[in-house]
């Protein structure tokens, strides 16, 4: 264990890899802040100047854009009573309560402690799972892979807003789009619709960039009004009446994310919910949450950190990404080389704990930047979004085009019209895009199964862990059709 | 009669599939002993057809009090700032093919700084210069990317 350690820790401290840490936190701490503006846009915003890095200098960087989003999230939720991202939903609850009882310092300082002690915890906790499950995978052939990612995309189905049969129908487009061009068992071509463009596959970038980034400011721009925001920050550091009232929420908020972000599909958003929930549900006097009771924010900020950073669990040792924002990571780590799953441990060891150990450093960069400087991203909520708009939609266009193909930029700027219109009608991004991450994975585990099989389905179902996992999925769809069940799912959602 | 939202997206996703189905076939479905090319998306485009149907169905169904409302509300969004903003981003890539970068990311960022919100000219013209400086720096010095010089290549 300790030889990892020293191995992670001379991979992150590097100062290149220490520079691309700071970055990716500052500016995922940056893009928190943003509303309207997720992790996943601004990992793909970015995923093209990675192609020339060192892969455990990208996937450093990229981690540190996504644990930095949660912390920043909670900045806008508190002063605007806007999430500046999905996983900080919870927190405009109590936390803008709390700013209007002047006590926004005190709610921004308990969350950026509490996401620090969860983010710590959680870092423990992924560098003594990750390796015990990355070895009960080897055990995983193409059956129960296949299952797995099956079960992973019904959660994400699952516990996205509104409708189930609209949820899988993203996830079956999603997973067509991903067969498009070729098939490099057979070395046929597919639904290319004769356009040379599509041999290689719809570009992820791109389509991501496209659904999450352009979408978005499209969204945006439709509409009126000015944020208003509170500017009084003051009394940033708890008192220790605060502390004391705040430190079980927060252990309880980091066990509960740190749980849900290893499922395949839990991921932030849900954790945040959940651990709101027991706290309001054990708390002496649950009536003053949603009053601007501390708690209310220590324990859901908790639970996005943790499950923020155990979301590499499950992508990193069996190579499943719980939302969209890890799909990327997951894409880039492709794009690197680096095949995420059981090996990769035994691989690619400076990757792993390269990553594992610049979350340390990542989690005290994140608190300086939240803690003293917290005034400098009060500062960003006032950039006009006039400014703001054609500074994302710039890069995303020079993004599309890092590849130097027209083509791309054409498939964002489509691909980002479908995303508008798929608000518009009330369908989910998150199951079509991780779908279609899976999709080529997905394609060749279940063909793998079926050659092995003979072409019997039934392989699926003698394998004890693709039994479990089918048993799962059957179980899901079939709470999402009871009306109890149906009632609470909208309120969950999966983080873009 | 007017169809519901709903309706609307079942009856393009049908649609959408039924491309997936006859593209599948055409690249050969196999057996599921040797599943051929177009076995997974003919199966995942088989699943939406049959669920975009079913949304089809119920949403015909569904009785909705009053009218439903609208999909876009011209008169409560700034539907001229979106239409600027997606002309804008569609005509990036062929001015870029005529103009080069440096040209088109000025000329993008003066006309979204100057279009949507009201500004003085000296402060677009040194938002757009700034920004492209900055991406030159960014993109083309550090990052080498190659991108189009255009007809004046610059």
């Amino acid at each position: 264990m300790w030889d990892h350690f020293i191995l992670g820790f001379s991979v992150a401290s590097k100062p290149i890899n220490f520079l691309y840490c700071f970055f990716g936190c500052f500016y995922g701490t940056f893009v928190g802040v943003l509303p309207g503006f997720g992790p996943a846009a601004a990992i793909a915003l970015l995923l093209p100047i990675t192609f020339g890095m060192a892969p455990e200098s990208a996937i450093i960087m990229l981690a540190g854009i996504y644990y930095g989003a949660m912390y920043g999230g909670s900045t806008t939720s508190v002063l605007v009573n806007i999430p500046g991202e999905a996983a900080s939903v919870v927190t405009c609850f109590d936390g803008y309560q709390m700013a209007k009882q002047g006590r926004a310092g005190t709610a921004l300082g308990i969350a950026a402690i509490g996401s620090f002690i969860a983010g710590t915890l959680a870092i423990i906790g992924l560098s003594i799972v990750a390796p015990l499950l990355a070895n009960f995978a080897l055990q995983f052939g193409p059956p129960e892979f296949f299952s797995l990612m099956v079960l992973g995309l019904t959660i994400v189905i699952y516990i996205s807003f509104g409708s189930v049969l609209k949820a899988v129908m993203m996830g079956c487009l999603g997973l067509a789009l991903g067969c498009i061009g070729w098939d490099y068992v057979s070395g046929n071509t597919r639904i290319t619709l004769g356009l040379e463009y599509l041999y290689d596959g719809l570009p992820a970038v791109p389509v991501v960039m496209g659904l999450f980034g352009i979408s978005e400011v499209l969204s945006n721009l439709e509409k009126t009004g000015k944020l208003e925001v509170f500017k009084d920050v003051k009394n940033i550091w708890p008192s220790l009446k605060d502390l004391r009232e705040s430190i079980l929420p927060i252990l309880r908020g980091s066990g509960i994310g740190f749980f849900l972000g290893l499922l395949p599909g839990g991921g932030t958003v849900v954790s945040t919910f959940a651990a709101y929930t027991v706290e309001k549900k054990i708390s002496k006097s649950p009536e003053r949450f949603g009053k601007g009771a501390i708690e209310g924010v220590a324990s859901p900020e908790s639970a996005n950190n943790a499950a923020a950073q155990s979301g590499f669990v499950p992508l990193l040792t069996l190579g499943i990404p719980v939302s969209p924002a890890f799909a990327l990571v997951f894409a880039a780590l492709l794009v690197h080389g680096v095949h995420p799953g059981p090996l990769l441990l035994a691989k690619n060891p400076n990757v792993f704990w390269g990553v594992v150990i610049s979350m340390y450093i990542g989690n005290i960069v994140l608190l300086i930047l939240n803690l003293p400087l917290i005034k400098m991203w009060v500062k960003v909520l006032e950039i006009p979004y006039g400014l703001l708009f054609p500074l994302i939609l710039i890069f995303c266009l020079i993004g599309a085009l890092s590849d130097n193909k027209l083509g791309d930029v054409f498939v964002m700027l489509v691909f980002g019209v479908i995303g508008y219109l798929m608000k518009k009608f009330d369908y989910e991004a998150a199951p079509m895009i991780i779908a279609f991450i899976l999709s080529p994975i997905l394609e060749l585990n279940l063909r793998q199964s079926l050659i092995l099989s003979g072409g019997s389905f039934s392989i699926f179902f003698t394998k004890p862990i693709s039994l479990l996992c089918l048993v799962a999925v059957g179980l899901l769809f079939l709470l999402s059709a009871l009306p109890k069940f149906k009632v609470m799912r909208p309120k969950l959602g999966v983080e873009d | 009669m007017r169809l519901k939202k709903d309706q609307i997206s079942s009856i393009f996703l049908l649609f959408v599939a039924g491309i997936i189905l006859t593209s599948s076939v055409k690249a050969s479905l196999g057996s599921f002993r040797e599943p051929g090319s177009g076995f997974v998306p003919f199966l995942a485009a088989f699943v939406l057809a049959i669920f975009s149907l079913l949304n089809l169905v119920l949403s015909s169904l569904k009785k909705v009090r009053g009218r439903e409302r609208p999909i876009f509300i011209l008169s409560e969004m700034n539907w001229k700032h979106l239409i600027m903003t997606l002309g804008a981003l569609f005509a990036f890539p062929f001015l870029l093919k005529l103009l080069g970068f440096n040209l088109t990311v000025f000329g993008f960022m003066l006309f979204l700084a100057k279009a949507i919100e009201p500004r003085r000219w000296m402060t677009a013209v040194l938002f757009a210069l700034s920004t492209t400086i900055a991406c030159y720096l960014l993109f083309i010095y550090w990052l080498k990317f190659v991108v189009e010089k255009g007809v004046l290549g610059i």
